[in-house]
């Protein structure tokens, strides 16, 4: 393969991975805008209330529609939202009467770091404790981390976040109720979240590690003399990558969600909550920028995961690659 | 406040998690520094906006004239005022040598530029003020005169709350002429705020008795259970109040069987209400008056508020001016049977039924309770429950809270829940949206309330006003107009090392002045 037809390929591909992107935020941003719009609440009625902290009289909330824009037609804001959104102007909140773009910017970096830092609580215990499972044999201990994933997976955040609040803060007093000042602050808002994704993939990762183990390379391996932990870590892993990376771009997607009910528990300012406290209020513009992000961000972890797999896993690859480009499936994956 | 970086915070977490970090915050806290919970961020402290949290603007912002204990109106920014005799000049003596934090004076040009923000603006057309004023004066640099359309007694009071008649530094705003820096006059001035919270600090130069506390810190905690959390921890030192930092009565029970915490109750402004639709079954005053006597309310407040309210009996509650005396309603369920029996609802099975038409009513709930309130719809099973024994079928409806008003409005229910609105708005805000059609949803509206409640809206003397009110009271009451519920308590928690709180007259007022910590 030439160099030339090789950048035409990447480059093609990469073309298409945008315009697919695209299309599935503009469905995105169309669809939650449909069920704002569905939804029964008005927002100009909340407003007008707010405003003038009683109920509203119907000419005060008629008032208050003309005001906002909201008298014209839905398909006519629906363009005009999206006209100004290109330009990554999100408008104006209709709940605290500020821009919404340096609104979010300050709260996306709580919300990002918030992801990132679960997503290491999730794949380092996921891993490890789905090593485990692939390596012991049954006994007490496997059943324990099994039951362990199991509850990890099962119990609402909103519970286990009390519970931590009970155990760590009030009790132990090791880490502070809430808030997010200080590394202390991070714990109990980073085990809610990474720990039921951690449950997720230790499921994953025992599973296909084990199967990977099953292999007759592995056998071979053994003969070899391997150790059994580089026999997992260098024969083992590489070959379960590609399941457990794409059940890593889901999870973490699913991290983004869960966000909206740790934030609000611990108070931290992110994107989460502020979803949350627009749904309420029917804050349409704030609710559209803040669902796009957060669906977007969804979208794009999975994507991240397909093309990280790939790379891991060249069998994956014809899943994405264009037609005619089929290979053999190797049977081992070579380090690319 | 830096903004964290995530994933230096991250990697600093494994950190913390190896190496136990204590973090008992009151071994840290300082003893001029008052830490207060809020329940979601300030907003924009903008006294002309409505965007702004009412605690803070009210520690940063002052009025004319200051809502105090019992609803007695006592001077502010203004030292002395004189009505007119035909009701229609009301003249403020300002007082003399006060200055915002910026140094600005106080004088009547800043308050005549304060009012003309919101005087006649269509933006305030749903404060009643903001129409009957017609002019505004500053004859002299001491003295405000405001004209009046026609004489409107509740003015006063209208001037004691807390937006849009705080007074701003007129020399406080951006060059383009909006809202800049929120400077006023109050004990406190602004040091900073972000999404997590604000810092206040005291303001040295205040023409008023100065706080012995320096700075107060003011931390976001949008969860109430997290809220109490961090009170009992020790990370917090007040929480409290309907727009602070709510606490509902299952927590407030907690709290108070600690030794660490105060839980303090003040005299309850706001009355919970139950509101019927005229339109459909409802509209049969044997329904209504069978439905208010077949609610016990006093089991209703000792199970479902803990005994943290009493039991109603008027539109508002005694504490609150003119609230009138208490309406003779009461539970009798022996009663309840013998009005429907006689109205010719005949008991079929477990539902009455009136020409074949079953008797059954929609009560319309909010599905998720309000800031700091127990979940409406324990109150309405216990309603609905209470209903059945007398052979109504209650079919409850939870909405979520947006559609909820919505539905109100529309009428779309027989029965719902209604709130006035507290200190410092009552009575004559609430009586117009609870008793006048140009409301959104009003509770119960009759020709006979309309003219009742222009009356005693307009009443010239203090005498007459009251009688003015009790007459709409009486006029409601013989309709079965509503059936009250109860006394919504005013719950606040303080530490034990916090001396000196109490209650403040309303809960949109932050009362500071005499409080110092341990």
């Amino acid at each position: 393969m030439t160099g030339a037809g090789w950048l035409r390929r990447v480059g093609g591909r990469v073309a298409r991975w945008t315009v697919d992107t695209v299309g599935v935020l503009l469905a995105l941003s169309a669809g939650t805008f449909a069920l704002v719009l569905l939804a029964r609440g008005d927002a100009a009625a909340m407003l007008a209330a707010t405003r003038a902290g009683r109920p509203a009289t119907p000419e005060q909330v008629e008032a208050v529609r003309v005001e906002l824009g909201m008298d014209a037609p839905a398909p006519v804001r629906y363009a005009r939202w999206l006209r100004d959104a290109v330009t990554g102007d999100f408008g104006v909140s209709l709940r605290t009467d500020t821009p919404i773009g340096p609104e979010i910017a300050d709260r996306i970096g709580v919300t990002l770091g918030l992801v990132a830092g679960s997503t290491v609580v999730a794949l380092t215990v996921g891993v490890v404790v789905g090593v485990a499972g692939a390596v012991l044999r049954r006994g007490p201990l496997r059943g324990t981390l099994r039951v362990g994933a199991l509850l990890a997976t099962s119990v609402p955040a909103f519970w286990l976040s009390y519970l931590l609040v009970l155990l760590l803060a009030l009790r132990l007093g090791l880490v502070p109720t809430s808030g997010m000042a200080g590394p202390a602050t991070w714990v109990m808002p980073m085990a809610v979240l990474g720990l039921p994704a951690a449950g997720v993939l230790s499921r994953v990762v025992a599973v296909t590690l084990r199967e990977a183990l099953d292999r007759p390379y592995v056998l071979a391996a053994q003969a070899r003399g391997s150790s059994p932990l580089s026999i997992v870590f260098r024969d083992g892993l590489p070959n379960a990558a590609g399941p457990i990376l794409s059940v890593a771009g889901f999870t973490i997607g699913t991290l983004l969600v869960g966000t909206v009910v740790v934030e609000q528990i611990f108070g931290w300012p992110g994107l989460g909550a502020y979803f949350v406290r627009a749904a309420a209020a029917r804050d349409v513009p704030a609710l559209q920028a803040s669902a796009l992000l957060l669906g977007g961000g969804f979208i794009l972890a999975n994507r991240l995961a397909d093309v990280v797999q790939g790379l891991v896993d060249p069998r994956s690859r014809r899943t994405v690659g264009p037609p005619g480009t089929r290979r053999v499936p190797a049977v081992r994956g070579e380090p690319t | 406040m830096p903004r964290p970086r995530p994933l230096v915070a991250a990697l600093a977490v494994s950190l913390a998690l190896t190496s136990a970090c204590g973090a008992g915050a009151d071994d840290t806290a300082s003893s001029t520094t008052l830490r207060i919970a809020l329940s979601a961020e300030s907003g924009a402290l903008d006294p002309h906006a409505f965007t702004g949290n009412f605690l803070l603007l009210d520690a940063l912002y002052e009025p004319l004239v200051t809502y105090g204990r019992d609803g007695a109106l006592e001077p502010g920014l203004a030292q002395s005022w004189t009505v007119a005799e035909d009701g229609r000049q009301v003249t403020f003596d300002l007082r003399d040598g006060v200055r915002f934090t910026d140094g600005t004076p106080v004088d009547a040009a800043a308050v005549k530029w304060n009012f003309d923000r919101w005087v006649g603006n269509e933006r305030f057309s749903f404060f009643r003020a903001s129409r009957v004023i017609t002019t505004v004066e500053a004859p002299d640099p001491d003295t405000v005169r405001l004209t009046l359309a026609e004489p409107y007694e509740p003015l006063l009071q209208e001037l004691s709350i807390v937006r849009p008649v705080r007074l701003l530094s007129p020399a406080s705003l951006a060059a383009d002429g909006t809202f800049g820096q929120p400077v006023g006059t109050g004990a406190w001035k602004l040091d900073s705020t972000s999404a997590t919270g604000a810092v206040l600090t005291r303001n040295d130069d205040y023409w008023g008795s100065r706080p012995e506390l320096e700075r107060l810190e003011f931390r976001v905690i949008p969860d109430s259970q997290a809220r109490a959390d961090a009170l009992t921890n020790g990370e917090i030192d007040l929480i409290g109040g309907a727009y602070l930092a709510p606490i509902t009565p299952i927590e407030a029970r907690a709290l108070g069987e600690r030794d660490d915490v105060t839980l303090l109750t003040g005299a309850p402004d706001v009355s919970i209400m139950l509101g019927f639709n005229p339109d459909g079954p409802a509209g049969d005053r044997a329904v209504r008056e069978a439905v208010s006597r077949a609610v016990d309310t006093t089991s209703l407040a000792r199970t479902l508020l803990l005994d943290y309210a009493e039991p109603a009996r008027r539109v508002f509650p005694p504490d609150v001016p003119d609230s009138g005396t208490d309406l003779p309603i009461g539970f009798d369920q022996a009663a309840a049977n013998r009005v429907l029996d006689a109205a010719g609802y005949a008991r079929d099975g477990d539902t009455r039924a009136k020409n074949g038409t079953p008797l059954a009513l929609r009560l319309l709930v909010p599905a998720t309770p309000a800031e700091g309130q127990l979940d409406p719809r324990t109150m309405a099973s216990a309603i609905a429950a209470a209903l059945t024994e007398v052979g109504i079928t209650v079919e409850i409806a939870p909405v979520d809270a947006a559609t909820y008003y919505d539905e109100r409005a529309e009428g779309r229910y027989d029965l719902t829940f209604f709130e006035t609105l507290g200190a410092p708005y009552d009575p004559s805000s609430s009586i117009v949206s609870l008793f006048t059609s140009g409301a959104r949803a009003p509770l119960w509206v009759t020709p006979q309330t309309e003219d009742l409640v222009d009356k005693a809206l307009y009443a010239r003397d203090p005498a007459s006003r009251a009688a003015a009110h009790q007459n709409l009271y009486d006029a409601v009451a013989a309709d079965v107009g509503f059936v009250p519920l109860a006394y919504r308590p005013r719950l606040w928690a303080v530490r034990d090392r916090v001396r000196g709180f109490a209650v403040p007259p309303s809960d949109v007022d932050l009362e500071l002045t005499g409080v110092s910590l341990g």
